[in-house]
């Protein structure tokens, strides 16, 4: 399909606006879209986004409710920036986002690759797991004093890493 | 001596695959997106890329020199944006970030814009398992460093939602001319749009297409795996090359070549050379040698004619050539020289 603007270049973006109940299909080419003001930035800024959020905004959540903890965004500068504030915000806001991220991706779950994690190795082992084994052990081959010392080595190492979460 | 820039380099079916370019995006966890972070959130973002990535060189990967912020100006931005380095957007924008580069340029990150990490790598021809084999290694340094934000239910966590799910985005310029010629460009974008692929020419100065390239790319980052993606997109570069192949056929193969000798003509003697002359002659040329009508010319040559005559690019190099009529001028005598040494 041709650009309906220029009628020239194929048309390669595809705009669907509402105004005042009014939809109206564009396919226009990215150099039109650009010079009509509809490129990427401004249809997530100030069209797209702005107006999927726009009824639930205005409807269903009147005023600031309430901040995302790890940024401390509110979902009103979500809707209007269409940008998210970072990784918390999609836990405190996934119940208003999901729309919004199902009409741009459609109902599919993710099904990529996971994050690489650090290797095992890199991390500090937990000395409380080797002295469970060895507990284990002992309680079965009945070395009951062996296994009363290995306790208390445990409970010992909980005690203390219970101080340095701040006794909670 | 210069490292060989990927451009000067060969790859699979580089007559027809100017390039291919994998991107991923990336966020950590633990630091607010850029559009809420502090300057010590930026550092700390900046730190822990930096030291990920401080020994590519010896891990089979190439090294990244680190780039301040305002450590590029302006022109040479929008140099390295002609070079499809960075975005035109972002060239244009004066946005001051840090970016990771590689000498021969295959390798570029931009820290914290719109996202902690934008991480690309570019190759000649059609390499897209490379590519993103290169692209993934870079990406398990950055992620052994520190967790990214991550959700088993959207994936990568991107400051747009836009971008979420795998945060890949993998391309192909491809050269097309005969399938331009013949009419056939507008079905295969329509066709190509209902299988999550978008396409699209890449337009020069004035209006039209320039030099025949056209850029495919996915669309689709939410329940398709990363392979997959790439496959697709393998697989639907082969069929257009096949196509082109095929309406190849039916130009005349005498004007083809008269058009490719023509061009290599106003190549090599030209005193004056505007873009757009320019870039349709590299156009007939490529044609010329993809159709092996031309045999003393290489690819990698056009792949440096290519990359390196647009105007910002030029200026860097020979800041005396500071307007349109003295640029045109030197990029006349500069593939004149490159055309010589073959």
């Amino acid at each position: 399909m041709l650009c309906q603007h220029c009628g020239a270049r194929p048309a390669t973006t595809h705009i669907r606006r509402t105004i005042d109940g009014v939809t109206e299909e564009l396919r226009l080419c990215d150099e039109c879209a650009a010079k009509l003001g509809y490129d990427q930035l401004s249809i997530l800024a100030g069209g797209l986004l702005g107006s999927l959020f726009g009824t639930e905004l205005t409807e269903n959540h009147p005023g600031p409710a309430g901040r995302c903890p790890g940024c401390g965004v509110s979902f009103e500068e979500i809707a209007r920036t269409g940008r998210v504030g970072c990784a918390k915000c999609y836990e405190r806001f996934a119940d208003r986002l999901t729309p919004t991220i199902e009409q741009i991706h459609g109902r599919a779950s993710y099904a990529g690759e996971r994050p690489r994690k650090k290797a095992p190795a890199e991390k500090p082992a937990d000395p409380r797991q080797a002295l469970q084994k060895k507990l284990d052990e002992a309680v079965k081959a009945q070395e009951f004093e062996e296994a009363a010392r290995l306790r208390d080595e445990i409970r010992k190492l909980e005690r203390e890493e219970g101080q340095q979460n701040g006794n909670d | 001596m210069e490292t060989t820039k990927w451009y000067a380099k060969r790859g699979e079916q580089d007559d027809l695959v100017v390039s291919t370019r994998v991107r991923l995006a990336r966020n950590f966890e633990d630091v607010p997106f850029p559009c809420r972070i502090t300057p010590s959130g930026r550092e700390e973002v900046e730190r822990r890329v930096c030291a990920a990535l401080l020994h590519t060189g010896e891990q089979g990967l190439p090294a990244l020199g680190v780039y301040e912020p305002g450590a590029i100006h302006s022109d040479a931005r929008r140099a390295m944006a002609e070079r499809h380095l960075l975005s035109r957007e972002f060239a244009e924008s004066g946005r001051q970030r840090t970016l990771l580069l590689s000498e021969d340029e295959s390798v570029c990150l931009l820290l914290c814009d719109c996202d902690h990490v934008r991480l690309q790598v570019m190759a000649a021809g059609l390499e897209l398992s490379a590519a993103a084999a290169a692209a993934k290694q870079l990406d398990d340094l950055i992620a052994a460093e520190r967790p990214y934000a991550f959700s088993n239910r959207w994936g990568y966590l991107t400051e747009s939602p836009t971008d979420l799910g795998t945060g890949l985005k993998a391309s192909v310029l491809l050269h097309l001319p005969a399938l331009e010629a013949t009419g056939g460009i507008e079905a295969l974008a329509k066709a190509v749009g209902k299988i999550g692929l978008s396409f699209s020419g890449t337009f020069g100065e004035g209006s039209g297409v320039s030099g025949s390239l056209y850029q495919l790319s996915n669309q689709i980052t939410m329940g398709i795996e990363e392979s997959a993606v790439l496959e697709n997109l393998r697989s639907v570069t082969l069929q257009l090359i096949a196509q082109e192949k095929d309406a190849r056929k039916a130009l005349s193969p005498l004007s083809t070549e008269d058009a490719a000798y023509r061009a290599l003509g106003l190549l090599q003697n030209a005193r004056i050379l505007t873009v757009r002359e320019f870039t349709d002659a590299l156009s007939r040329l490529r044609l010329g040698i993809s159709m092996g009508l031309i045999e003393n010319v290489s690819l990698q040559t056009l792949g440096v004619l290519n990359a390196e005559m647009h105007p910002a690019t030029l200026l860097l190099r020979h800041p005396e050539a500071d307007s349109t009529e003295k640029r045109d001028a030197v990029r006349a005598k500069l593939v004149r020289e490159q055309l010589q040494t073959q």
